[in-house]
């Protein structure tokens, strides 16, 4: 179980963390979601002791260890380039946390090979024991870099953007087949990611970070289905956004009203509706709170059609998402007048956060 | 970073694109000039000095080389040689660390003062130490009441060569050190390697290469110093001469024979620096 209390972290002048607090579980796999710059970065590597900090202090199994040295804390770090040595083989990297260990704590030289052959067996690559970093294959280096934190048996691992160096496609099997790892091992790690998607895919909690301080914690589901607020919304994904007001439990803009029961008690406030490209539905029929627009493109992205669509009400620009077979039945065409149903919106009081 | 020398040798040699525009004459003139000029003003001048050092033959050239003076002069090289480059490469590796690794206040300005010996003429480096530790020097009188003697006597040609070497293992270092990054050093400490173990392990063997070739360029330029070393030598024969100053004074003796067969020495190593410098090059890049 690792805890983070009240840490907050400057750079010269600047505030990169600001009292960020954390519980992680034993055996939990959590990410860190943020935009670049946000400080997940930075508080990965003050839990690694990699860097210092101003306030706050980290707890590891209740030890604190705050003020140890990274050598002390025995914690598994991937670093986002791998990091491997390029001078020593595969083995040798791997054997690395063992054989520096001083002479008195050292394992013998046979158990250290008998544990560096564990853990090739565990990455798939005991037959590349002798080959050099630079042979390697991104992937392959990374699952290198994995075994090499794993040999000193730490008793959390940290991963630093762990996939983004690699191809997308090998980027989505290592993405499952580290998931798989870890419910194999089941010690507690964290990742540090800038992918809503890699975030929400395998992380048992999702820690969305943004200027330095957490904007919700909370599980996939949770984040994805009621984000806190416009940041964690607008950070999951693409958006349509309408500017309007509340006013008694109603949400207006442009003319047209939906309900918003969160809102009740709200008197006439600015507001923005959010919805999801793939939450709007289309039809070519006019019905009770749906929205007229015109077709002005039609685009393919794979399995699914990106259409984007211009209010008749105010000229804004909508995007959605709809299935090919939905498009075929649907029939639409360029110019074509359509009807858009936006029953899905999420309303934020408009507060100025800043996205 | 390092501007001095020019150590892409091989970047050069493997451009990928050549050009096509220019005429086949104008492209064979360029080539030919560049290749007659080279024989004409290195290949030349080298050749002369073997066949001047072997002028009286073989047996003589071997005896200028095994005369008393001559070996005298070249165990005050080698013991001037090694003493600059040990310090220079302890100094190098420290500064090279200081600067890629740490912020401070005045770093550029640092940087830029080591190259000071780069800028100076060699023979006011010699001057700046007459000055300093000669007997009417700032610190004259104390030497002499210590009765220690550093100007005319090897002391002074030791100061002498490693400040003008001072430079290059450190400059050779640091773009090396700074484009490695400190990734690999943070993963040696994570994974449980004290600090010096981590530097042991990780931080000199990817920079062997570099270091190395920085040793080579600094103990090449300390063997052949002339400037500095004349001004604090005081050029006594069998004492204070180093194989450059040898050199010079057979020359002036009019002992054209044995001026070059010291002199060939200098070229030998010289070719096998040059040698060492293209397979050293060859690991690095």
């Amino acid at each position: 179980m690792i805890q983070i209390r009240d840490v907050s972290k400057k750079f010269g002048g600047y505030q990169v963390l600001s009292n960020i607090d954390l519980k992680i579980e034993k055996g939990e796999l959590i990410a860190l979601l943020g935009p670049s710059g946000c400080g997940k970065t930075t508080l990965l590597r003050i839990i690694a002791g990699l860097e210092s900090l101003n306030e706050g202090s980290i707890i590891l199994n209740n030890i604190n260890i705050t003020g140890l040295s990274p050598q002390q804390r025995k914690i598994g770090f991937v670093f986002q380039h791998f990091a491997l040595f390029k001078h020593m083989s595969v083995a040798e990297n791997i054997a690395f946390g063992l054989t520096v260990q001083p002479k008195k704590v050292r394992l013998s030289k046979s158990a250290i090979d008998a544990k560096v052959n564990d853990l090739l067996k565990l990455i798939q690559m005991e037959w590349l024991a002798d080959a050099y970093p630079g042979k390697l294959s991104g992937g392959q280096r990374q699952r290198v870099a994995l075994a090499r934190a794993l040999a000193i048996e730490p008793s959390v691992l940290l991963l630093d953007e762990p996939f983004s160096s690699l191809d997308a496609t090998v980027r989505r099997d290592l993405r499952r087949w580290l998931k798989n790892l870890h419910q194999k091992m089941h010690i507690t790690s964290i990742f540090v990611t800038h992918d809503q998607e890699e975030a929400l895919e395998i992380a048992d909690r999702v820690v969305v970070m943004n200027n330095g301080v957490i904007e919700q914690i909370g599980t996939p589901e949770q984040i994805y289905e009621h984000p806190a607020n416009r940041f964690v919304y607008q950070f999951l994904g693409d958006v349509n956004i309408f500017r309007g007001k509340v006013d008694n439990g109603r949400f207006d803009f442009s003319g047209n009203s939906l309900n918003s029961p969160k809102h009740e008690s709200v008197l006439n406030s600015r507001a923005i509706g959010y919805i999801r490209p793939d939450e709007i539905e289309l039809s070519k029929n006019a019905g009770f709170n749906l929205i007229p627009a015109k077709v002005v493109s039609v685009r393919s992205s794979g399995s699914r059609i990106r259409v984007e669509l211009k209010r008749n009400d105010d000229g804004e620009s909508v995007f959605a998402e709809i299935k090919k077979n939905l498009y075929r039945s649907l029939d639409i065409n360029c110019n074509d007048q359509v009807f858009i149903n936006i029953a899905d919106m999420k309303v934020f009081l408009d507060e100025g956060v800043n996205i | 970073m390092s501007w001095y020398p020019p150590h892409n040798q091989k970047q050069i040699c493997s451009i990928v694109k050549t050009h096509q525009f220019e005429p086949r004459a104008v492209r064979y003139f360029l080539i030919a000039f560049t290749i007659i000029f080279t024989l004409i003003f290195l290949i030349l001048p080298v050749v002369i000095i073997f066949q001047q050092a072997f002028s009286k033959g073989i047996a003589c050239y071997i005896k200028n080389l095994l005369e008393a003076d001559t070996l005298a002069a070249i165990r005050l090289t080698l013991i001037a040689a090694t003493t600059a480059v040990v310090i220079n490469t302890i100094f190098g590796l420290t500064a090279a660390y200081a600067v890629t690794r740490f912020n401070f206040r005045g770093k550029n300005i640092l940087i830029s003062l080591i190259d000071i010996p780069f800028m100076v003429s060699p023979v006011v480096s010699g001057l700046l130490f007459v000055l300093l530790f000669g007997s009417k020097g700032w610190f004259g009188g104390i030497l002499d009441d210590l009765n220690l003697k550093i100007i005319f006597s090897t002391p002074g040609i030791i100061l002498a060569t490693c400040f003008v070497t001072f430079p290059f293992v450190a400059r050779e270092l640091m773009p090396i050190m700074q484009s490695m990054g400190s990734e690999f050093e943070e993963a040696a400490l994570v994974l449980g390697a004290r600090p010096l173990k981590m530097f042991l392990r990780v931080t000199l063997p990817s920079i062997k290469w570099g270091l190395l070739y920085g040793v080579m360029l600094c103990s090449a330029r300390a063997i052949g110093e002339f400037g500095a070393v004349s001004v604090v030598s005081g050029h006594i024969r069998g004492s204070t001469n180093t194989i450059p100053l040898h050199v010079e004074i057979l020359y002036n003796e009019y002992n054209f024979a044995g001026a070059f067969s010291v002199a060939s020495i200098l070229m030998i190593i010289a070719i096998v620096s040059l040698i060492l410098r293209s397979f050293v090059e060859n690991k690095t890049s």
